[in-house]
């Protein structure tokens, strides 16, 4: 089972605020240079889609309303949501947001047909948080989200194994999950356009041409996913750990650039403090005024989680770029990683370090993030930033916003 | 500021009216709730009408305090 909620953060806006009720709503984030997230099916009438600038929405939609989204709100909204999933099936994987998918094959004996478990989702969903969502059940997660889509808002789909093969038929390739508007052009430049289509065009050819993905292709077309659902206990350990930020406006000076990359690696290293893990490469991301945008890395001997050694890498890479344009964004992230890392430090000094540090995290558990921190951080970028898709409710991959 | 509220079942909270400006507000509505961990502790939003205005208030279960967030005053 897929569900997918319907305008997420559109739906709590007007939820939260009954005056936005029935009105074209867009959610943009709480920074001004920023684009919007979401929009409520009133605005999206008009045109008003995912990324577009303010100026642009309000072109098409004169009447917008516009309103500075919430992250705090959303994130509690879907663990919320993911405790009510857990009431049915103990599979309950995370995939976005305001997606999840439901393993609830061992559940229907306790609650009936997957009709039954899907419309007391749904009036759950609304009586307790006044949401709608959509609803798609399938034998595959594949299937199950492209039922999920097939009826929006607040619709219920079912796709029984026996109309897997008529309902792909037609059905343009576009409409399953995972191939994007890239892969469906060179997919339409090789005479494929429904997913009937997909299914028998020679796998060798799709292999040829796309590589290991190219099985995976032909059997999306076929409408095979052995996927499991992945619950969130069960998801394996984060790769990388990373923040970045959009700059409050866009930056030459090497002293603010500075401040920021503090910041971010300060942010970095409570993470992986919190999840246990040290590590080894440290990577920069830097975008241009002109959103010209590249990474640069750097592998350092000693497996490392404190922000201020995070920092000291970053810094290294910045030193080795020549500006050519201002920056409008930058990110830290640290990869190579591995967990509960222990090197006993031969020196006081350092020694001395990872005490300040332990009791540094144990005041800013206690009183909330940068309630200690380094003093070029007092003024910092107050900075909410947008919901990471690999956010998750627990975990390593958990970011209080 | 003063607030009013009732625990429904010795675990739900729900805002019932507050004092701002030595004016009493009756909240006839919360349309919506949200929680927040700020350091060890955990603040309750509420977002609630008293029929006119929108307001958010939080109450710190730490500190016990309720806060008046925000006020959006129609027109």
């Amino acid at each position: 089972m897929h569900v997918d909620m319907n305008a997420f953060f559109a739906s709590v806006e007007q939820q939260s605020k009954p005056s936005l009720r029935d009105k074209p709503v867009a959610v943009i984030g709480a920074q001004q240079r920023t684009v919007i997230t979401t929009s409520s099916y009133e605005a999206r009438a008009y045109g008003v889609t995912v990324g577009m600038t303010v100026p642009e929405a309000k072109k098409l939609c004169p009447d917008i309303i516009f309103v500075a989204g919430n992250n705090k709100k959303y994130t509690d909204t879907c663990t919320r949501l993911v405790e009510l999933y857990g009431d049915y099936t103990p599979l309950v994987e995370v995939y976005s947001v305001d997606e999840a998918f439901l393993d609830i094959t061992g559940s229907l004996s306790l609650f009936g047909k997957p009709e039954d478990i899907a419309m007391r989702i749904k009036r759950k969903i609304l009586k307790g948080f006044g949401l709608t969502c959509s609803i798609g059940v399938g034998p595959n997660k594949l299937l199950a989200k492209l039922a999920g889509n097939m009826q929006k808002p607040d619709g219920f789909t079912t796709i029984r194994p026996e109309a897997v093969s008529e309902i792909l038929e037609k059905m343009p390739v576009g409409e399953l999950c995972g191939i994007g508007s890239r892969l469906e052009i060179h997919l339409d430049a090789m005479g494929v356009k429904t997913c009937g289509e997909l299914g028998r065009f020679p796998v060798k050819e799709l292999v040829n041409k796309f590589g290991v993905v190219g099985n995976k292709l032909h059997q999306m077309g076929l409408g095979i996913d052995e996927s499991p659902v992945v619950p969130i206990e069960d998801t394996p350990g984060a790769k990388s750990v990373g923040h970045s930020m959009t700059l409050k406006r866009n930056v030459s000076n090497g002293e603010e650039m500075e401040r920021y990359l503090l910041q971010l690696s300060e942010m970095v290293g409570r993470r992986l403090r919190r999840g246990h893990y040290f590590g080894r490469t440290v990577a920069m991301t830097l975008r241009y005024s002109n959103f010209q945008t590249f990474t640069k890395r750097c592998t350092v001997k000693e497996y490392i989680n404190d922000g201020f050694d995070i920092y000291l890498v970053a810094l290294d890479i910045v030193k080795m770029i020549r500006l050519k344009y201002t920056v409008r964004l930058l990110g830290v992230s640290v990869s190579n990683l591995v967990t509960n890392y222990c090197q006993m430090p031969l020196f006081k000094k350092d020694r001395d370090r990872i005490s300040v540090l332990k009791a540094m995290d144990k005041i800013n558990d206690r009183y909330g993030e940068f309630s200690v921190t380094q003093a070029r951080l007092l003024d910092r970028y107050s900075h909410k930033g947008v919901i990471a898709p690999a956010w998750r409710p627990t975990g390593i991959r958990n970011v209080n916003y | 500021m003063v607030f009013g509220a009732d625990c429904i079942g010795g675990k739900k909270i729900k805002p019932v009216w507050f004092i701002w400006r030595e004016r009493q507000y009756r909240i006839t509505e919360v349309t919506y709730t949200w929680t927040s961990k700020e350091g060890s502790a955990s603040v309750h939003y509420f977002s609630v009408t008293d029929g006119q205005d929108l307001y958010e208030i939080a109450y710190n279960t730490e500190t016990m305090v309720w806060k008046l967030m925000a006020v959006e005053v129609e027109g």
